[in-house]
């Protein structure tokens, strides 16, 4: 969890209207220079959250590429791609967690989608947590932030934020610790 | 709560972030759908520009400009009192509700489209989505003081308190912000008996007596109900 400093990176440096054209070779020859930097260093530690949020990998490629194409769009306008890129993330992870409740109330009419269990207590105990308990927990001990950070990108209160935490780990505590 | 439990957890999630396998980087791929949103936007705005020129044609928009898409986001919506669950809909050409869900008693959600374009529209307790917004753009919105919220066009994201409660509007794909902003002056809250009208008989009424539960309705899947937890039948 130790990403290259976007400084070293030279972020914002080649900032400049990107243009896409259809040959890929072109368009790489007019795409900022930091982006594609950026791009090589966040696109794998974005898949493992988002992977982590979603608990599907190929759902969470195509959130991160979304994401990563939104910032392009943007880039001349964004202060700090790499927040962005993980703002649009957990954004998307958040509707495609909301979406998939709603479809399996739809399609099944009974339970969401079980995780296989890996034997491990916690593991399991940690994928058992409802959604939003979940991702609170791994945004703060994943991705290692501040409950503020953590309520501006879920849009939740602060408090809220710490109430989840506090159930979440309760939770667990439960499991492990009977 | 403990720190050990604490470092626990951290060190379970970084156990399955490493598990997680990742397929290589593929950096064309995002140009490949950067020219995907840049083709959708022209065609919408080919898709807008044609009922423009239709509208024109026939004169509707000279005959009911006050309902016109372009009449701007300025306008104050018409004061009927915003029941819980939110009781709304779209009142603009060529739109239909496609979804509605009540998660909780807190929260509703909207969505409507006309075939190309998607708008989403959802309530929340007041002020529960304060400083949340990424690249924040304070605009109007219905009259009222908005923040929209960055998504990369064609998609745009908007919030607002109206009623006693926080709106959030999310659509795509939209050609501009005014665009997006300018068919949020056509939803229209309704009374109870005038939403009961838009919806098939027996469906207000079953998402009425399953708030507590969470329940959703789709036109061509009926109504389903959901709990926290575990999906479940609405009976």
């Amino acid at each position: 969890m130790q990403p290259t400093p976007l400084s070293e990176l030279g972020v914002r440096s080649g900032a400049m209207a990107p243009t896409i054209t259809p040959s890929s070779q072109a368009a790489a020859s007019s795409t900022p220079i930091g982006f594609v930097a950026l791009y090589r260093d966040r696109y794998d530690a974005m898949v493992r959250l988002a992977a982590l949020l979603v608990d599907r990998t190929e759902q969470a490629e195509e959130i991160v590429q979304d994401a990563f194409a939104a910032l392009y769009e943007r880039w001349d306008h964004v202060d700090v791609p790499a927040a962005y890129v993980r703002t649009v993330v957990v954004n998307r992870c958040r509707d495609a967690l909301r979406r998939r409740r709603v479809a399996a109330a739809l399609t099944l009419g009974r339970v969401q989608e079980a995780t296989e269990p890996t034997g491990d207590l916690l593991h399991d105990a940690l994928a058992a947590l409802p959604a939003r308990q979940r991702s609170v927990l791994i945004l703060r001990f994943y991705e290692d932030l501040p409950n503020d950070d953590v309520a501006r990108l879920l849009k939740l209160r602060p408090g809220t934020v710490k109430s989840l935490v506090h159930r979440g780990l309760s939770t667990l505590r439960e499991v492990i610790e009977p | 709560m403990s720190v050990e439990l604490e470092d626990r957890v951290r060190a379970a999630l970084n156990d399955k972030a490493v598990e997680i396998e990742v397929r290589g980087i593929d950096p064309e791929g995002v140009f490949a759908r950067v020219r995907e949103r840049r083709a959708r936007r022209r065609t919408a705005r080919a898709v807008v520009a044609t009922l423009a020129v239709a509208l024109l044609g026939a004169g509707v928009i000279a005959r009911h400009s006050a309902t016109s898409v372009t009449a701007g986001h300025a306008a104050s919506p018409p004061a009927v009192p915003l029941t819980d669950p939110a009781m709304i809909t779209l009142d603009a050409p060529g739109w239909s509700v496609n979804y509605i869900g009540t998660v909780n008693k807190d929260y509703t959600e909207y969505q409507f489209t006309d075939g190309t374009r998607t708008l989403q529209v959802g309530f929340y307790p007041l002020a529960s989505r304060e400083g949340n917004s990424t690249n924040p753009t304070e605009v109007t919105v219905r009259g009222a003081h908005g923040v929209t919220t960055d998504e990369g066009a064609p998609r745009y994201r908007v919030d607002w308190n109206e009623q006693g409660h926080t709106w959030e509007a999310d659509g795509e794909p939209y050609t501009d912000v005014n665009e997006f902003l300018a068919l949020l002056d056509h939803v229209r809250i309704l009374d109870q008996a005038s939403w009961e009208a838009t919806l098939p008989n027996g469906v207000a009424a079953t998402i009425l007596a399953n708030t507590d539960k969470g329940v959703s309705w789709y036109p061509d899947k009926g109504v389903a109900c959901f709990g926290p937890q575990q999906s479940m039948p609405c009976n």
